[in-house]
């Protein structure tokens, strides 16, 4: 049962990193692969704040929220938003570079090994239900559905929600309706972005900061994005959720070094036995 | 009244221009067709007036505002609804939300959620099948959408982009009955059509352009009309340019 | 027949290839710098001189497999690092353990690089895209646990040691042997690759990369091509994986990790992954710069970072794109400054089917749909549908929106699965078979929106469509066999007599994705029967024409049906279909409501209500009597009086 905590609150982190890709795909069309990295960059943040001592909570997260938030947005203006037209794989190349520019810096700022940086909140394990349970692991669970939540609901049910669900389908006639599809792009980037360096100071105590962080929290955050289907929030929580466990008992059961290839298998197994993912399935008229 | 003027209008896509003066204008209450050829720029010369594609040369007002320098999603607020050729609706959203994104351009909400109320009177099947995506619907029925989505805009400018194409002949038939009707509560309609017939039956001016100039333009009555339509559609571009 | 010959670079320039003059020019190039690299040895270049050309070629070789992914598949996908790993750890593992044979390494190391890139790109290959993307992401982050997994044999994470000098059929290879081993496989190599490029293969990537649905209209079943094209970017890394065993003699683990990939990916943006040597011009700008200077290392992420963002930016398709780029815009200022450019107007090639219009003679074979169902989610969408559409034919499908016109034809090119009933090609069942084995049966099609990939010529579009029925295999390609001669020289006679019947000679060498609406109807008309189909789908062929197009269409059409052909036309325009069809299937709601000639469905009650309605005489471009010049057919045809007049006339 510990395990299981423990593998939900591995989970949520995925969870995050997958919902943060849901937010810029649907404010833009484009999934973020840099996201992980501004996460990162949160985190790092927090291990500044945490060295120099002297800054309130509050501030390192709001802090987190800007500088990420402002790289987004650069990376929207410089990396996304110039190749709009050109179509194929383009974009995938230059955020791909963005990413590795800012785990370049951060390398070279901090190096490369893992950095540890204690909670803010309380740390002494809790019983809960005959169970052992770190607070951080349930604020973190906690937090991850409350963002899918939010979502979900905005996605729904808001104008600018709406906005973005028809900007996806048709980001031309989207325009034609009156919809400023650029500035949508620009500010649902920089707001995915800052929401993704908002929690680098939650999850930094659970995953400490580390350069090659970002790479794992990328990867496995498409993982869960795949199996739970773009744009659904609550697919991606309940993928993310069935990952950290499966993640967690394959480290219990099968070995530490088996952890991810564990994770690989189950995860090639479900797209070789459902092709259109978890989620997927609708089938329009092809021709 | 004159509501949309294009004068000597230039356009684009890039480096190379389709449209090099385009001049006709439309009023309210009428119906202002665009005919000829393929590639003769007639799309185009639309896009370029919704500002997807950059005005070069020339000018586009709307209600003596110019338009050239407004990006498109002010276009549509200002009064300019382009219904794009091919039944554009957003697939994956319900009929509701498709006429919902039509109000974003309607500077009153209230008004514009009167409107959606009169297109589902106007169009009961939109209402009936108001739940489901766009997607489902037939052809005949996305094009009613998409002319329902542009209308709860409350337009100033209606243009349609080959309204009849892709749509069985008793849709067509229906299709005409909307023009008209929106013609009679004064609207401003600009109508590019591939089915002349079909162009001559809603129009009241008619004009044609070849190789993106106007080359004619004349009442839909006009007795030369006939003629000169047949000279735009089989002549060869160096005759005329 | 003489275009045929002066046509040949029309597979070439699909894939930037160039003239025919630079080809041959290339031809006797080639080995020269092959002979020039391989000498280097003996021409007193220093050992470490020596070694970065050895890197070059290593990387070079693991470049042009993400190149052939990425450029000609459309598919990001950073296996190759992983694969490039499995050959090396192979090679070491054999050297050291078991035989240490430089061929029986290398083909061991190609073997296991092949089997780990389709198990490990299977699941992700479906879906394409992201889930390739992060799917080969991922392999890369599983190499240091795989490697501990195996701790013992591999060396876990302190590297495999003690790799020894190659043999070669049991003599030592000395260092410059082993060199010049190295630069003749890695030249093979890119001839290889170059020949599958440059060929209907490179054509078929094409093809899928833009759309799946055309690819399986040709013929190519999209995930048979996708898996050889995975599969085929895992030679070159196991080649390179045993290169780099033997070079350093150590493997490490954390050589392979998301910095090699991230190198792989960069060298490809600035060499240019459409292209066959930007591989090479990508992996030595690599080689020569970041990855020599030491003081860089510090930075070379960064650096990294920087040149994939603004090659992605500035580059497209790398610095041989660039090249390609300003050769176009000289020819475009050469030609801006003669005229409009050929391609925007319509109406400058000779109309459509003007001249005298003949097709290859077929043996049309009957389309019989018999007790056809279909229904989407409940909703019946094609309801127990009966009809025959005879050789030598012009049957049309008509009826109002939504009432299953283009799902019935999706249901016979196999698109769909039908609930219920047959169809039959001749006497052969088709109902069943994935749309690219009926398209191979000989059904050709063409599509509501034109499907005209990019970076195709006319000639090029045109022969892709005998790709399903005339099929060459990837070796015979690679290797230019007798077979693959033959072939090209078949599509280029076919293509021309096509493209002169269509109007189109002389546009042999036009971008395709280019031309004027008319003109791409045509093109696709062209490409449906390319293969000698005996039955064509054509889907709304006629919509958005204008009058001139629409006449050169009647003319092509009724053409194609005197050559035999079966024709079924799904089609609004009621003018056009009375002109042109000698049987009219009507359908409304899934169901048939009436058959009959032109003229029995025009007075037919039920269809004028539900189907013509008022629009019957307003709707589509203008079918006019005297425009149509073309023979009418000899049948009987009470439908077409106007027709049969006009016949009277020239008779």
């Amino acid at each position: 049962m510990t395990d299981i905590i423990a593998g939900l609150a591995t989970g949520a982190v995925y969870a995050m990193v997958a919902l943060g890709y849901n937010l810029t795909y649907l404010a833009s069309g484009v999934l973020n692969f840099a996201h992980a990295n501004l996460m990162v960059l949160g985190m790092y943040v927090a291990y500044w704040a945490h060295s120099t001592g002297n800054l309130a909570t509050p501030l390192v997260f709001v802090a987190a929220f800007l500088l990420a938030g402002l790289a987004g947005l650069l990376e929207e203006r410089l990396a996304i938003q110039p190749l709009r037209k050109a179509g194929g794989s383009a974009e995938l190349v230059t955020m791909v570079g963005v990413a590795t520019v800012i785990t370049g810096i951060i390398s070279l700022t901090y190096g490369s090994d893992a950095l540890r940086v204690p909670f803010f909140g309380p740390d002494e394990t809790l019983v809960l239900l005959g169970t052992r349970a770190q607070p951080i692991d349930l604020i973190i669970i906690a937090a991850a559905v409350v963002l899918a939540l939010a979502l979900h609901t905005g996605t729904r049910h808001t104008r600018i929600g709406l906005a973005a669900l028809a900007q996806i389908d048709d980001r031309e006639a989207a325009q034609l309706r009156g919809i400023n599809v650029s500035a949508l792009s620009m500010w649902g980037f920089a707001f995915a972005a800052a929401v993704g360096g908002l929690l680098g100071p939650l999850l930094v105590a659970k995953t400490f900061a580390a350069p090659s962080l970002a790479l794992v929290l990328a990867v496995k955050g498409f993982v869960v994005l795949v199996l739970g289907g773009v744009g659904s929030h609550r697919g991606v929580l309940l993928a993310a959720f069935a990952i950290g466990i499966v993640e967690a008992l394959g480290a219990r059961y099968i070995g530490p070094l088996y952890r991810d290839i564990v994770v690989f298998a189950v995860f090639a197994v479900t797209l070789l036995t459902f092709p259109q993912g978890l989620a997927g399935g609708r089938k329009e008229r092809v021709v | 009244m004159t509501v949309l003027e294009v004068e000597g209008l230039a356009t684009g896509y890039g480096d190379l221009r389709v449209v090099g003066d385009a001049t006709f204008r439309v009023d309210s209450g009428s119906v202002t067709a665009l005919l000829g050829r393929n590639g003769a720029g007639k799309t185009t010369t639309l896009r370029a007036i919704a500002g997807l594609n950059k005005i070069t040369a020339g000018s586009a007002t709307l209600d003596g505002a110019d338009l050239s320098r407004m990006p498109p999603y002010r276009r549509a607020r200002a009064g300019i609804a382009y219904v794009q050729e091919g039944k554009r609706v957003f697939r994956s959203r319900t009929v509701e939300d498709n006429l919902a994104l039509g109000t974003y351009a309607c500077r009153d909400q209230a008004r514009g959620r009167a409107l959606v109320t009169e297109m589902y009177e106007r169009f009961p099947v939109l209402a009936q099948r108001r739940k489901q995506p766009a997607a489902a619907l037939s052809g005949g029925q996305q094009q009613m959408l998409a002319i329902a989505q542009a209308l709860v805009a409350d337009p100033v400018a209606l243009m349609l982009d080959e309204p009849s194409a892709g749509l069985a002949p008793a849709i067509v038939g229906q299709v005409l009955d909307v023009i008209k009707d929106l013609r009679a509560h004064g609207l401003a309609v600009l109508l590019v059509e591939q089915a002349v017939d079909f162009a001559l039956a809603a129009a009241d001016r008619v004009v044609v352009l070849n190789v993106g100039r106007t080359v004619y333009s004349a009442r839909s009555d006009d007795p030369g009309l006939r003629d000169a339509i047949q000279r735009a559609y089989m002549a060869e571009e160096s005759e005329l340019s | 027949m003489t275009t045929a010959a002066t046509t040949s670079t029309a597979t070439g320039t699909a894939t930037g290839a160039g003239t025919s003059t630079a080809r041959r020019l290339a031809l006797a190039g080639w080995p020269v710098t092959v002979g020039l690299v391989a000498a280097l040895p003996w021409m007193g270049l220093s050992s470490a001189t020596l070694r970065l050309v050895l890197l070059i070629a290593i990387l070079s070789l693991v470049v042009s497999g993400l190149n052939l992914t990425l450029g000609y598949a459309g598919e990001l996908a950073l296996g190759q690092v992983p694969l490039y790993a499995a050959g090396a750890y192979t090679t070491g593992y054999l050297a050291i353990n078991v035989i240490d044979d430089l061929l029986a390494c290398l083909i061991a190391a190609v073997a296991v690089a092949l089997l780990l890139g389709v198990v490990t790109g299977l699941p992700g290959l479906r879906l394409g895209g992201w889930t390739l993307a992060i799917t080969s992401f991922f392999v890369v982050l599983l190499i240091p646990s795989v490697i501990s997994v195996f701790g013992d044999r591999l060396g876990g994470l302190e590297g495999l040691n003690g790799i020894p000098v190659p043999t070669l059929f049991g003599a030592d290879l000395d260092d410059n042997a082993f060199y010049v081993v190295v630069i003749v496989v890695t030249a093979a190599w890119f001839a290889v690759f170059r020949n599958i490029v440059v060929s209907r293969h490179g054509a078929s990537f094409l093809v899928l990369k833009q759309s799946p649905v055309l690819a399986t209209a040709i013929g190519t079943s999209p995930f048979a091509t996708k898996v050889t094209v995975y599969a085929l970017s895992a030679v070159p890394a196991g080649i390179a994986g045993c290169f780099m065993a033997y070079l350093d003699s150590y493997l490490s683990p954390l050589s392979f990790g998301l910095e090699l990939a991230i190198v792989v990916l960069a060298a490809a943006v600035l060499g240019g992954a459409t292209s066959v040597y930007g591989a090479i011009v990508g992996a030595a700008l690599m080689e020569i710069g970041p990855l020599r200077i030491t003081v860089f290392d510090k930075y070379a992420m960064v650096v990294y970072g920087v040149f994939l963002i603004a090659g992605g930016l500035l580059l497209r398709n790398g610095l041989t794109g660039v090249a390609e780029r300003l050769g176009r815009k000289a020819k475009a200022a050469v030609r801006s400054r003669r005229g409009p450019a050929p391609a925007a107007g319509p109406s400058d090639a000779a109309p459509a089917g003007a001249a005298a219009v003949s097709f290859p003679v077929v043996d049309g074979l009957a389309l019989t749909v018999a007790g056809v169902s279909k229904s989407f989610g409940g909703n019946l969408a094609v309801d127990d549908v009966s009809f025959e559409a005879r050789p030598g034919q012009i049957t049309a499908l008509v009826g109002p929106n939504g009432s299953g016109k283009t799902t019935l034809m999706n249901l016979v090119s196999g698109y769909y699965a039908l609930d219920g009933g047959t169809i039959r090609l001749g006497d052969q069942v088709i109902s069943g078979l994935p749309a690219y084995k009926v398209a191979r049966r000989g059904v050709g099609r063409t599509f509501q929106t034109p499907l005209i990939p990019q970076g195709l010529t006319v000639m090029d579009t045109i022969v892709t469509g005998r790709f399903a029925r005339h099929r060459i295999s990837l070796a015979e390609s690679a290797l230019r066999l007798p077979r693959h001669w033959r072939a090209l020289k078949a599509e280029r006679a076919t293509g021309a007599q096509i493209m002169e019947s269509l109007g189109l000679a002389g546009q042999a060498g036009t971008q395709a994705a280019d031309l004027a609406l008319g003109t791409r109807r045509m093109l696709e008309l062209g490409r449906a029967i390319a293969g000698g189909s005996s039955l064509v789908l054509l889907d709304e062929v006629a919509s958005g024409l204008d009058e001139d197009d629409v006449h050169g269409l009647v003319r092509v059409l009724t053409s194609m049906r005197d050559a035999g052909i079966t024709i079924l036309l799904v089609e609004h325009n009621f003018a056009l279909v009375r002109a042109l069809a000698d049987t009219i299937v009507v359908l409304a709601e899934g169901r048939v409501i009436a058959t009959g000639t032109p003229a029995e469905i025009a007075s037919h009650p039920e269809v004028v209500q539900t189907y013509l309605g008022q629009g019957g005489d307003i709707a589509g471009t203008r079918v006019l009597a005297d425009r149509l010049d073309g023979d009418p057919p000899d049948r009987d045809r009470p439908g077409t009086d106007r027709l049969d007049t006009e016949k009277a006339d020239r008779a």
